[in-house]
């Protein structure tokens, strides 16, 4: 047997971010969003026609080399609409799911710090909530309130709320199982500032990919009440509308329906992709 | 069981002629880390004969359970397999089989059971079938009449009111009933042969002594060959035979019971039998073996217990064979300062 | 068992009652006043107040609460500001046909999503395992309609295996399964996107479990271990998933329909958002409400079938 001693080998577990990356699903998914919020922002400038401009000789033409995506039934540009419809998807859908993050994750992280009644009330009424259908939900909001832009982020942030509070509270009370409040409060810290500097930052992972995951629904929510006819009012450009418009004419003109379906399909992909790959790299339980 | 008298007459085992029921040849087990192979058992070679319990003793990751796996042909795929070596067991040779030879193996001559009897029964499905299953697969069994070999078995293993437990699930059954039941599944088609790798290091000490007891009668009716792996010294003494110790893989010591705790010669098995708190000295501080086991990748080559032993010299860093002590050519030892 | 069920019929009560409270105060969180919402700002001040009476508008918030869940305990869904029908009739003539699409996508979701998550366990990061991860991303980026304008798109209109408007009533059973197919598949690839999720993840984690041990120790073929020992487990976790996104399900069933045009809850639905028609809104509510308690209490009891330690507890 010889008599060479076997170096020892050094094993290092991988990083959070070499987890992250080794599926390309996240960096795809990132790369597509940030492809999609420059479209948004730089609409005004990438946009070849003014999407609310009609032209009634050019109604549902199918695409061209002037209408990269056709016209529609009033005449307007097609690929101007599905780009301008982008600012407003992913303006309410940020900025609902963001609301729903920030009430939310107080609410929860309160309720689940204190716990008592409070806390069983809040923890039923979530219960509740979240059991009843999200779009049912925003469709009725939406319909009491008035279609607008601002009650649509309203209806939709309002369903993303309890979500949060689920969230935001089952880690809370994960954390107070790990004694880790008890040590905070053994050092002197007060309440406020144990639930906002420490509790907070340590659930933080979790309430970000739900929170990717929520802006996909956010969207979809969005689109889909476009869809139904409770979306942004017109002539405002939302691909919900667009696919509207286009639907009573799917037998000839397809392509209303089928761009903005992509583009949906895009953002919702992409955000998936996100919010998976945040949840492989964030989870210790995932399979190495 | 039997109390071994004297350390070359093995009253009550099977006569020498019938060859053993598992033999070992060599074997080397490895597993994969990160890429890389490493040999968690090496050369390891015994054999356990009918009516026979060898018991495996050693710590935890010393490679006893990796042994028992490789026996079974349970190595998980990719992680684990069998780098060199033979075993036979009950006139198969396990080592050459294909995986249909070795599943007509498992169940059906060769028995195992494992240390938790908790997660080690399927929750969903009711005790009886459990048992009936391998006679069904194995022995063609009609459903009928495999249940009714079920009842049989669940009242061998002692299992009060079985006849209406028969349809029971495992969490109406207590963690000693359900070890109970284990056995009664490694035994339905009567192997000759039963594994048990720690049957008993997750109960009640009182229910211990009680699963023993069922295991030594068992064997003695169905003329088992028992592998006993363990790392309770105390359930050796009990009831095994011969006893092997391991440490990183090696076999460091081998010999009959008896002869082992009257004179444990390896330093390693010396310190584990000095390493057990003794309820006639009390009073006597704990004395634990120093420094721990070395993960794999970091094991040396030569003598595997060299990092942690008092009297280690130079040639240690080369691996010792396993050499019969003088006089007593049934006890061996792998150790260049204690068997030369 | 049977003290199992009854327990949980016990249980739905108060979620029931919680459920309908919610529908009650979603409906009049209406800012302004909805008479002139519902007549426009044109009606006269007689017209207005007729209405306010009728809807009940005229009376305490409570009285209106209690008269309402006195009415719903009756059966009463109140009528249709528009037609003046009982909602109940209207709700039954439809609800059928709601009820086979939601059945039809569950059982869709099941047969290929368990399947598909299954193989895809054994053989990770095989061929298998990819398709169900591109079926199970596409299952949960598509939002329902678009899924179903899509799939009318390539399937009726392109390649016309299926019709666009679908005969529903016909009593042709042939006929009825092509009017149901397109919608069920648009409704189910969303169950099989969760469903296949669960099953591998669920599989992953019993293929390494003791009792699968102990099987192999057994000697049982590869197939009796996955399918018979280890699937059996994996069904609880099938069950909880399915159970957690019924409300979802529930949800994309009324958008399939008013895509596909099918008759159902979704049309009722949009009649009732274009005449706003808030009687009807509000009975349909009602209903959906209904139908999430129902739903969460068959899968309740599905868990007592498939788990025997909730059986026997």
């Amino acid at each position: 047997m010889s008599a060479v001693a076997a170096a020892p080998v050094a094993i290092a577990a991988p990083s959070a971010w070499k987890r992250a990356t080794r599926s390309g699903g996240l960096v795809i998914g990132i790369v597509l969003v940030i492809a999609m919020v420059l479209i948004a922002i730089c609409a005004p400038w990438i946009a070849p026609f003014d999407p609310d401009d009609q032209d009634v000789l050019m109604k549902l033409e199918p695409p061209s080399a002037a209408h990269l995506f056709g016209t529609d039934a009033f005449g307007r540009d097609v690929l101007s609409r599905v780009i301008w419809g982008a600012r407003v998807s992913l303006f309410v859908g940020s900025v609902a799911t963001l609301a729903g993050i920030i009430i939310g994750t107080v609410i929860g992280i309160v309720s689940g710090y204190f716990g008592g009644l409070v806390d069983k009330l809040i923890t039923a009424a979530t219960d509740i909530l979240l059991s009843f259908p999200q779009l049912i939900m925003g469709l009725i909001l939406v319909a009491v309130l008035g279609p607008s832009l601002f009650n649509l982020i309203l209806a939709i942030a309002i369903t993303a709320i309890p979500a949060f509070i689920r969230v935001a509270r089952g880690s809370t009370l994960a954390m107070k199982e790990r004694d880790f409040v008890d040590a905070c409060r053994a050092l002197g810290y007060g309440d406020l500032r144990i639930m906002f500097l420490h509790v907070l930052p340590n659930i933080m992972d979790e309430v970000v990919v739900m929170g990717s995951l929520w802006l996909a629904a956010a969207i979809r929510t969005e689109s889909t009440l476009a869809f139904i006819g409770l979306g942004v009012p017109p002539p405002t450009a939302t691909w919900g509308g667009i696919i509207r418009d286009g639907f009573d004419n799917l037998l000839d003109a397809p392509w209303l329906s089928i761009f903005p379906s992509l583009a949906i399909l895009a953002v919702m992909i992409a955000l998936n992709l996100i919010g998976d790959g945040l949840r492989d790299a964030t989870d210790p339980r995932t399979p190495q | 069981m039997t109390a071994v008298a004297e350390a070359t007459a093995p009253a009550a085992t099977a006569p020498a002629s019938e060859p053993a029921a598992i033999t070992v040849e060599g074997l080397t087990a490895s597993i994969r880390i990160a890429g890389r192979w490493f040999d968690a058992v090496r050369d390891v070679s015994f054999e356990v004969r009918r009516r026979e319990t060898l018991a495996l003793v050693g710590e935890s990751g010393c490679g006893k359970s990796l042994t028992s796996l490789s026996i079974m042909g349970l190595l998980p795929a990719g992680i684990g397999r069998i780098s060199a070596g033979r075993i036979v067991v009950d006139g198969v040779d396990m080592t050459a089989a294909d995986e249909a030879g070795k599943q007509a193996m498992r169940g059906e001559r060769i028995g195992m059971i494992f240390q938790e009897p908790m997660t080690s029964l399927n929750p969903v499905l009711p005790v009886g079938f459990q048992i009936a299953e391998a006679l069904v697969e194995h022995r063609g069994m009609g459903r009928r009449q495999a249940q009714a070999r079920a009842l049989e078995l669940m009242e061998l293993v002692r299992i009060p009111s079985a006849a209406q437990r028969l349809d029971a699930y495992p969490h109406q059954f207590s963690g000693g009933m359900r070890q109970r039941v284990m056995i009664a599944i490694a035994l339905a088609c009567s192997p000759k042969v039963l594994i048990a790798d720690e049957p008993t290091t997750a109960l009640d000490v009182t229910i211990q002594a009680q699963v023993l007891a069922l295991l030594a009668d068992l064997q003695a009716r169905e003329g088992l060959a028992v592998l006993l792996i363990t790392h309770n010294l105390g359930v050796v003494a009990s009831v095994a035979d011969r006893v092997m110790v391991m440490y990183g893989g090696d076999v460091v010591e081998s010999a009959p019971v008896k002869a082992f705790f009257a004179r444990p010669t390896h330093p390693y098995s010396e310190a584990l039998l000095a390493a057990m708190p003794r309820v006639d000295r009390p009073s006597e501080a704990l004395a634990p073996i120093p420094g721990q086991v070395p993960t794999l990748p970091d094991m040396p080559s030569g003598c595997r217990y060299q990092s942690r032993c008092p009297l280690r010299i130079e040639k240690c860093v080369e691996r010792p064979p396993l050499n019969p002590l003088p006089g007593a050519s049934e006890h061996r030892v792998r150790c260049w300062v204690r068997a030369p | 068992m049977l003290r199992f069920i009854a327990k949980r019929l016990l249980l739905a009560l108060p979620t029931l009652w919680a459920v309908l409270t919610l529908v009650f105060l979603l409906v009049r969180v209406v800012p302004g006043d909805p008479t002139i919402i519902v007549l426009g700002d044109q009606a006269s001040p007689a017209a207005r107040e007729a209405l306010r009476q009728r809807l009940g508008l005229d009376k305490p918030l409570l009285v209106q609460y209690g008269e309402f869940m006195v009415q719903i305990a009756q059966g009463d869904l109140g009528r249709s500001l528009v037609t003046n029908r009982p909602i109940s009739t209207d709700v039954a003539a439809v609800l059928p046909y709601t009820i086979e699409l939601t059945l039809a996508a569950l059982f869709i979701g099941s047969i290929i999503g368990v399947p598909l998550g299954v193989v895809a366990a054994q053989r990770r990061d095989g061929f298998v395992d990819w398709l169900a991860r591109i079926v199970s991303l596409a299952g949960l980026s598509f939002p329902a309609f678009v899924s179903g304008i899509l799939l009318l798109i390539l399937f009726a209109v392109e390649l016309r295996w299926f019709p666009v408007i679908s005969t529903v009533n016909t009593s042709d059973p042939l006929e009825r399964l092509r009017a149901l197919a397109l919608p069920a598949i648009n409704l189910g690839l969303i169950m099989v996107a969760y469903v296949t999720r669960v099953t591998r993840s669920g599989m992953l984690k019993a293929l390494s479990e003791d009792y699968v041990r102990t099987a192999r120790a057994k000697g049982l073929p590869s197939r009796l271990v996955v399918w018979r020992h280890a699937l059996r487990n994996v069904l609880i976790p099938v069950v909880t998933v399915i159970g957690l996104y019924l409300g979802v399900l529930i949800g994309n069933a009324v958008l399939t329909e008013i895509v596909f045009n099918r008759p159902g809850l979704g049309k009722l639905i949009v009649s009732a958002l274009n005449q706003r028609d808030y009687a009807l809104l509000q009975g349909l509510m009602v209903v959906t409400a209904l139908a999430i308690v129902v739903a969460n209490i068959l899968t309740d009891l599905t868990y007592g079938l498939v788990d025997p330690r909730v059986k026997t507890a």
